[in-house]
């Protein structure tokens, strides 16, 4: 039930914001960590339509960083996953490992 | 985006956002627009690694379009809503886009014609006339413009009123000096080339907001007598010459023989004072002449105190330069004006004129729009059925009107695009035609051109869309129901789109009459005339600067003046006749199909004493050999001709023997200059020789008898040289002999004779498409008038022609009563261009090369071809109103 209440894309980009950290992640470096570790790319125009969506849910929290001079002096959107996106993502794995769960055969090496 | 320079590759870093991106992020949310403008400089420098800077070009602007989508689609609440417009009219107006290709087709190429050539025209004058130099308080810049009255000729400001201005006017807070020149620059013992250089008062360098790449900029200590000589490069010539090694600073160069240390080198955005890569120091006390005057050439500029007005600046300057007392030897007053910087280089009238041709594009988009009103209100004509439909289903007038609007609209937009590209691109090939343009030319795409494209855009829509959608449902939705297949009586179009049409064929007539002259001239170009070996022929132009008094304006007039261009022409012709490898050589005022201008001149003839206007040109002994021409009669010029007071001989060519003297022997026959009002004539030439024709005139045969006269003294001319298999590697060798009979003479244009008048002819080439461009233009306007305004009127007429069958009307007569006003336009149209086509002709004697005028058969010809075309575009509409049966008619009801 909690599963359903983050989209397919909208766990990947929390979970990118948490591996990147709040330092690092901005819609950029999102959308290479997914591309890097997932392997799909993402048009950056979603990943803003998302973070936006996260943020209405309270999942995250954004603010601008330092201006920076590989990026023509503007600075970053920096994003911060909140306690309630923690406690997201943990509800959508546990969702899902319920319901892998018994489905040997599909059982994956890590 | 990057500065245009001459022969200046991409600029490398600082990396910008290509201006779609720029433009895109205008429509984001402001408070988003900085880390978005940040994410998008990101991407966009990877995409320009790995795919090249058109591939990151194209990729960060679909990018951008995605984002800004996406943003539209967040903040509108999933999209449904579009500034209180529903998507559905989107959605319809790509429908009907679909449904009615041709149609749309045709709008989005008129607009984008007519939209292209008004943003063109507009990013030229606004270039042209922009008061402001591209940086910080860059609107505050002037120069000063003065006269000697009462000739109103520009001279050099003197010692005494520019000490004046810069301790006394309290509206100017910087005067400075700079004189333009084209030293030639050898470095080491690398090649010579000619460069733009200023001598700027070193003061100025402190104002102008740039900083060296390398080294210093110029200082006051450089200016003063005596001073090391040095010199600033800038940035892509030290590139392109010196390979970019910082040691270039330290090291010295030649300009024009003269030795000078370089200093430092300027960024390649600098290029003051107009497209400049040399910079040496000018003193303030001599301002290169002596302490009597400044040299001849030297301006005047500053920067205005801020807050300081020119009108304040104009009258005190006024009042200052008035009370300085009149010079030793100045005759006449002074009179001196403050100009913004921009506007002092553009030639009097030349913003008018540019203005002018703005006004002209601009008629050119309204009458497109007009015309496109003719389609659409044909077409929302015939539907007012469905909007009647949707109004008797409670659609509200202003949702309809919108819905017109929208479908005309996305049409305009589109076609406002395709300008915006299409003059984007024409204005970068005009560029590179012209690499010279001054700094603050910036034909790059603008937010201005941008704003100005999208408002005529839905200016044009309105035109187009809205009018013809408030008359369509201006009536009862159950009238039009009732009447939707029969058309209102209501509807007529106008005086308004009948005068279009006719404006637009009168147009099409005179341009592409206009257009047949020009390219009859371009295929008539150089053809004929003496076959000469031309590709074994090398030609450069030489200039020498006239030496100049101090004070002095810019002219050639004194005796010592004359004497030192003639010992130096001389000394340039004998170095180049000393160069090895070569077969032949000589000198001349005019090469072959280089037009020059036509002189009177009185031949002693059968019939008494003629004057004809003939063209003119000077040579030397030897240049007819180096062409390897031969005289076909009497002899060819030998050195003694050239020598003072020898006796003044002339030789003709053949198209003078066969115009002015019939074929009748040539030789030993004079000529002379006509008496003028105030002078005599001039003294008796003796003909001694005939040569072929070397096309004196290149694109009109009957232009092309002329006189040949030995060279007297000339600052200006082309010397010819024959020999070798490769004429071309003889380039170096030329410029090392004139460099050798003195290092500050120019040579440019060095090219093989095959080329020679290349400029013109591409001038001819360019003209003969523009004509016929705008020709076919506006025929192609005035006929889709012609076949929207009968092709609706056929269908509204429909129940009346079927009733006037069904009584027996004959389809002849039908026809005619169809066509007759279309034809009345035609006729009424192809007259009129007629008579403007008269004066458009006439025009083509202003260009500098000369063709073949127009006759009156060659307008015929061409009115009646318009005419014809005109007739067909009547005739598919009134062919389908022949063959309309009384039961259609009945149908329709």
């Amino acid at each position: 039930m909690e599963g359903s209440k983050l989209g397919d894309l909208e766990l990947l980009v929390l979970l990118a914001a948490l591996r990147l950290g709040p330092e690092e992640a901005y819609p950029v470096s999102i959308v290479g960590e997914i591309a890097g570790r997932f392997g799909r790319s993402v048009q950056r125009a979603s990943v803003y339509v998302v973070l936006k969506r996260l943020e209405q849910k309270g999942l995250v929290t954004t603010h601008l960083g330092d201006a920076l001079p590989e990026r023509g002096g503007k600075p970053r959107r920096l994003v911060r996953v909140e306690a309630p996106g923690v406690e997201a993502a943990r509800d959508v794995r546990a969702g899902l490992e319920r319901m892998w769960s018994g489905l040997g055969a599909l059982e994956v090496d890590s | 985006m990057s500065r245009r320079a001459a022969g200046q590759g991409p600029r490398p870093a600082p990396q910008r956002l290509p201006w779609t991106v720029r433009t895109l992020l205008r429509v984001l949310p402001a408070e988003r627009r900085e880390d978005l403008a940040g994410d998008f400089e990101e991407a966009h420098a990877t995409r320009r690694r790995r795919l090249g800077a058109a591939g990151a070009w194209l990729a960060t602007t679909v990018d951008a379009g995605l984002v800004a989508v996406a943003f539209a689609r967040m903040t509108g609440k999933g999209g449904s809503r579009m500034g209180g417009m529903s998507w559905l009219e989107v959605r319809l107006g790509l429908r009907l886009m679909r449904r009615q290709p041709l149609l749309a087709g045709t709008a989005v190429f008129a607009i984008a014609v007519g939209i292209g050539l008004a943003a063109t025209g507009f990013t030229l004058l606004d270039a042209a006339t922009g008061r402001s130099l591209p940086f910080e308080g860059g609107s505050g810049w002037f120069q000063l413009d003065v006269r000697r009255m009462p000739e109103g000729r520009e001279a050099p400001l003197d010692h005494a009123r520019y000490r004046a201005l810069r301790e006394r006017a309290s509206s100017i807070a910087y005067l400075g000096s700079f004189r333009l020149a084209q030293p030639n620059l050898r470095t080491g013992d690398d090649e010579l080339e000619t460069v733009a250089a200023a001598y700027v008062t070193p003061s100025a360098f402190a104002r102008l907001p740039f900083a060296p790449v390398v080294g210093r900029t110029l200082t006051e200590a450089d200016a003063r007598p005596g001073a090391e000589p040095v010199v600033l490069l800038r940035e892509d010539l030290w590139r392109r010459r010196f390979g970019a090694d910082p040691a270039v600073v330290g090291s010295s160069i030649k300009l024009d023989g003269e030795r000078r240390t370089v200093v430092g080198i300027m960024p390649w955005a600098f290029a003051f004072p107009v497209q400049h890569q040399v910079w040496m120091p000018l003193d303030d006390d001599t301002r290169g002449g002596s302490v009597e005057g400044p040299t001849a050439g030297v301006s005047t500029f500053g920067v205005l105190a801020p807050g300081v007005s020119f009108a304040e600046a104009r009258s005190e300057v006024r009042f200052l330069a008035d009370q300085v007392a009149p010079q030793a030897g100045e005759q006449g007053s002074v009179v001196v004006d403050v100009k913004p910087y921009t506007l002092a280089f553009a030639t009097n009238g030349f913003d008018l004129f540019l203005t002018a041709v703005l006004a002209l594009l601009v008629l050119v988009l309204i009458v497109t729009a007009a015309n496109l009103a003719n389609l659409i209100l044909a077409r929302t004509y015939a539907r007012v059925g469905e909007l009647s439909i949707r109004a008797a289903l409670g659609a509200s007038r202003g949702r309809l009107v919108g819905q017109v609007f929208v479908e005309v609209l996305l049409l305009t937009l589109l076609g406002a695009a395709l300008g915006v590209l299409g003059s984007q691109l024409a204005l970068g090939w005009l560029g590179g035609l012209v690499p010279d343009l001054p700094f603050w030319f910036d034909l790059g795409p603008r937010i201005g051109v941008l704003a100005f494209a999208t408002t005529l855009a839905f200016l044009a829509a309105a035109i187009a869309g809205v009018t013809p959608a408030l008359r369509a449902t201006r009536r009862d939705p159950v009238d039009g129901l009732r009447g939707s297949g029969r058309g209102g009586g209501d509807v007529r179009f106008g005086r308004v789109s009948a005068a279009l049409v006719v404006f637009e064929l009168s147009m099409s007539v005179a341009f592409v009459a206009a257009a047949v002259v020009l390219v009859r001239g371009l295929l008539g170009y150089g053809s004929g005339g003496t076959s000469l070996e031309e590709s074994s022929v090398l030609t450069a132009r030489v200039y020498i600067r006239p030496p100049m008094a101090p004070g002095a304006e810019w002219a050639v007039r004194e005796p010592w003046q004359i004497d030192s261009i003639r010992t130096l022409q001389e000394s340039v012709l004998r170095e180049v006749s000393t160069l090895g490898g070569i077969t032949g050589v000589g000198a001349t005022t005019l090469l072959p199909r280089i037009e020059g201008r036509a002189t009177p001149f009185q031949v002693e003839g059968a019939d008494g004493l003629a004057v004809e206007r003939l063209a003119d040109a000077s040579v030397t002994e030897g240049y007819f050999e180096a062409l390897g021409v031969a005289a076909s009669a009497g002899r060819l010029f030998v050195a003694e001709d050239r020598r003072e007071g020898a006796p003044p001989v002339a030789i003709v060519n053949e198209p003078f023997v066969r115009r002015v003297l019939g074929g009748r022997n040539a030789v030993g026959r004079r000529i002379r200059r006509p008496a003028g009002p105030d002078d005599e004539p001039g003294p008796w030439i003796e003909i001694v020789g005939v040569v072929p024709d070397l096309r004196m005139s290149p694109a009109d045969p009957a232009r092309a008898a002329g006189v040949y006269r030995p060279l007297g003294w000339s600052n200006y001319f082309y010397v010819a040289l024959r020999g070798g298999a490769d004429p071309r590697a003889m380039e170096r060798p030329l410029r090392e002999a004139v460099s050798a009979a003195d290092p500050s003479i120019r040579v440019d244009d060095v090219m093989l004779l095959e080329r020679a008048g290349w400029e013109a002819r591409a001038l001819l080439q360019g003209l003969s498409v523009s004509m016929a461009l705008m020709g076919g233009m506006a025929g192609f306007l005035s006929l889709i008038g012609i076949y929207a305004i009968l092709s609706f009127s056929v269908t509204r007429r429909t129940r009346e022609i079927g009733v006037r069958m069904a009584l027996g009307a004959p389809r002849g007569a039908v026809a005619r009563s169809v066509s007759a006003r279309a034809g009345r336009q035609i006729l009424m149209g192809t007259l009129l261009g007629v008579g403007l086509a008269v004066p458009l002709m006439k025009g083509t004697a202003l260009l500098p090369i000369r063709v073949p005028p127009g006759g009156p058969s060659l307008l015929t010809a061409t009115a009646l071809a318009i005419a014809a075309i005109g007739a067909l575009a009547c005739w598919l509409p009134t062919a389908r109103a022949a063959r309309v049966q009384p039961t259609e008619a009945l149908r329709s009801e």
